[in-house]
Parts: C-alpha cells; sequence; structure tokens
C-alpha cells in the first residue's frame, strides 16, 4: 500500500456499510450484499441536524407534561420525569433514581449537545482531536438505546397495578414525547457520518 | 481489493485483518474496532439464538410479575406491558413499545435461525438469505430487551415499598433469554458472516458446475 493513498475515498474504493466490502466507486449497489452504497452516508450533516431539531423540540413537551398520573383512591397525582426522579430520591431508592436521572435527562441532553457540537465543528472545519470525537460519537451511539429506560417503567407500572381502582397508573402526554426524544436522537446518531471528521484532514494532505 | 478494507468510522484504508479465534484488530488512526472472532462465532450464534427462541416462548406464557396488595392479585404477562398503553389510546406508544420488546427480538431470532442452519448444517443459502441478513445488521441495534429488564428492576424498588411482589417463571425467562439473545448478537461479525456467506455461495456454485458432468 502506498503511503499517498491513506482513505479508502482517496483510492476511489467504497466501504459498504453493511458488510464490510470494497467496492469500486462507480458501483451504486455492494457487490457483496447488494445494499446501495455511496461514499459518504447521504446528507448526512442536513439530516443529523434534522433529527437534533425534532428532539429539541419534543424534550420540551417531555419534561413539563406529566409522564404518567397515579391515581389512588380516585385522587391523581400527576409526575413529571424529573419529580418522578426527585421522588425517588426522597424516599431512599438513590441507585434507582440515579439511574433514571441519567437515562431520561443525562443522556437525551448529552446526545443532543455532542451531536450538535460534531455537527458546528465540522461546518467550522476544526481540524484538532479527531480520535477524541470519533470516539465520542461511538459511545452516543451506544447509549441511546438505554433512555428508553423511563418509558418502560411506566409501561411497567401500569400493567401491574391494575387493582380494582385502588391504585391506578395513566400515561401522560410526556410519554409519547419522550418516546419521540429518543427515536429522533438515535435516529441522528445513525444519520451522522463519523468520516467526514477525518475527510477535512486528508483533504488537505 | 479482497485484501484491503477500511475502517467504519475514519475510512482509514486497511489491510484486511487476518485474526486467530478470540483476537480483534482495532483500526491504527481512531481506536474503532474493526473486526473481532470469537470462537466459533457463527455457531454459537445459532445455538444461542435457538435457545433463545424457546426461553422467549416461556417467557410468554408464564406470569412474568404477580403482584399482591390487600389480598388482591395481579398477574402480568410480558406482552401486556406493551397492551396497556392501547388501553389508553396511546396506540403509537403501545405500537413502539411492543415492537422493540417482543416484536423485534423474536424477527431477529427468527431470521437468524432461518439464515444461519441452512448455511452451517448443509452449506445451502436459503431464499432471500441477502435480504434478510442486511436487514438484521441494521435493525440490531433497535431491539431493547436488556434496557426493558434494567426498566423491570426499576418498578420493582418503586412498587415493593407498596405492594408484595413474586417474581415468575416468566421474569427468570426473560432474564435468561436476555442473556442468551445478547450472546447471539455479540458473537456475530458482520465481516465474518459476510465472508462465510460468500464462501457458502462459492461452494454452491462449484457443485452446480460440478452435476451436468
Amino acid at each position: 500500500m502506498s503511503s499517498e493513498i491513506k482513505t479508502a475515498k482517496a483510492a476511489n474504493l467504497i466501504l459498504c456499510l453493511c458488510c464490510h466490502h470494497l467496492n469500486p466507486i462507480d458501483a451504486s449497489r455492494c457487490q457483496t450484499c447488494n445494499e446501495p452504497i455511496y461514499i459518504r452516508r447521504r446528507r448526512s450533516y442536513e439530516r443529523t441536524l434534522a433529527w437534533l431539531l425534532t428532539a429539541v423540540i419534543l424534550y420540551i413537551p417531555a419534561s413539563i407534561y406529566p409522564v404518567m398520573t397515579t391515581v389512588a383512591f380516585t385522587r391523581g397525582q400527576p409526575s413529571t420525569i424529573v419529580g418522578g426522579v426527585i421522588e425517588l430520591w426522597q424516599q431512599g431508592s438513590y441507585l434507582i433514581s440515579l439511574v433514571i436521572f441519567f437515562a431520561s435527562v443525562v443522556i437525551p441532553i448529552a446526545k443532543i449537545l455532542v451531536l450538535a457540537w460534531l455537527c458546528f465543528s465540522l461546518k467550522i472545519k476544526l481540524k484538532t482531536h479527531q480520535r477524541e470525537r470519533t470516539i465520542i460519537y461511538k459511545y452516543t451511539e451506544l447509549i441511546g438505546r438505554w433512555s428508553m429506560i423511563d418509558i418502560f417503567v411506566v409501561a411497567i407500572l401500569m400493567a401491574l397495578l391494575q387493582l380494582g381502582g385502588v391504585l391506578i397508573v395513566e400515561p401522560g402526554v410526556a410519554a409519547l414525547a419522550f418516546a419521540g426524544v429518543v427515536i429522533a436522537t438515535m435516529l441522528a446518531a445513525e444519520a451522522f457520518d463519523p468520516r467526514l471528521i477525518w475527510d477535512l484532514e486528508d483533504e488537505d494532505t | 481489493m479482497r485484501h484491503y478494507t477500511a475502517c467504519e468510522h475514519c475510512d482509514y484504508l486497511l489491510n484486511a485483518p487476518i485474526l486467530n479465534h478470540n483476537e480483534c484488530a482495532y483500526c491504527p488512526r481512531c481506536g474503532h474496532r474493526v473486526s473481532h472472532r470469537p470462537k466459533y462465532s457463527l455457531q454459537f450464534t445459532l445455538s444461542f439464538s435457538l435457545a433463545s427462541v424457546f426461553l422467549f416462548i416461556l417467557s410468554n406464557t408464564f406470569p412474568f410479575l404477580t403482584i399482591s396488595v390487600q389480598g388482591q392479585h395481579n398477574a402480568m404477562l410480558l406482552w401486556q406491558a406493551s397492551f396497556e398503553f392501547w388501553h389508553y389510546d396511546h396506540k403509537l406508544l403501545a405500537a413502539l413499545v411492543f415492537f422493540v420488546i417482543f416484536f423485534l427480538p423474536l424477527t431477529l431470532l427468527v431470521g437468524l435461525i432461518y439464515i444461519l442452519a441452512p448455511m452451517i448444517f448443509w452449506r445451502q443459502l436459503s431464499p432471500g438469505t441477502c435480504w434478510i441478513a442486511r436487514h438484521i445488521f441494521k435493525l440490531k441495534s433497535w431491539s431493547m430487551v436488556d434496557v426493558y429488564l434494567v426498566a423491570v428492576l426499576a418498578s420493582l424498588t418503586k412498587l415493593t415499598a407498596i405492594a408484595s411482589i413474586d417474581f415468575g417463571i416468566g421474569l427468570w425467562g426473560y432474564i435468561s433469554f436476555s442473556i442468551c439473545l445478547s450472546a447471539a448478537l455479540a458473537n456475530l461479525d458482520r465481516r465474518r458472516f459476510w465472508r462465510y456467506l460468500e464462501k457458502v455461495r462459492c461452494h454452491q456454485r462449484l457443485k452446480q458446475q460440478k452435476q451436468p458432468i
């Protein structure tokens, strides 16, 4: 391998993201797995930003409105996501309240901020810390699924607490909005192409 | 071209790694794990998927959790968790939860068995292998069985204060199902899978050439 050719793009090859087979640049579908291939993910930057915006907009109703309402003896008590965490903390279950706090507050916000920063760093053509940025991207992609915990907790509580009107849990508007946040951030991470981070450096050399 | 590969995160052109058992290859530029080779990768995936299917049936037929407060009992089945959203007219949410904890894991498993069993035992490709395999790799990260288990633990601690809760056989089944599913997916390496598929394809082609003679 000659020293000038560093990337597959420079060598006129396209990597198939599904089966990791290298294809010639004029191919439109992968030779091995028949997946449509592109030199970089299509409209990666725009699509990531669009999904991020969706997530930010959905996060507002998700944190304002109650995620579930606990009805005990016909008296309803709505609780938001943050309210639920505080309540658990006061009841003394610190570990679980921390888990839920991380899963439903820290992770979505961190994901949105990280992806926004990555997009911004592409825009200002930042040429340092490529390795760190790639690693950060990798972890945002891995960690995203865990935000769904809160939705599942509501689902389980609803299914379990069917005790003849004594104690009922009803889902709130925020549940759907929060599920939307999680899905939008997952799709944003999927749309982002970390190879763009490295492209700037490769163009110069 | 066969001897080269590229890192999916930084597009660095590499010599395709040749790995021994239990070895991994990392990209020298960005540190991403390019490929890994667990021992008996695809055979393990197949056996763990088969085990998972049985455990999945088990965890769906037996009660998942049973709650009892002041003489009132309520047993919950696994799929009921998603079904309750439907009752309260959150149909989209119900469909979503059903999809990620029930439908998708099951489809992944059935798909994996459908592809891998003929490949490993008879060195044949079942019809539609390519299409199914592509979608399995795409949808892999959307199955949230492990997340659901943590959610079960979280809601249990919320409830043990006000009611007594019994773990059903279904829950134990689901825990082992989750372990088997993660093991099946962890042993599945993209590069190894597609190389194996190419081998089987080659084998089939040779067979076809030999037959007329």
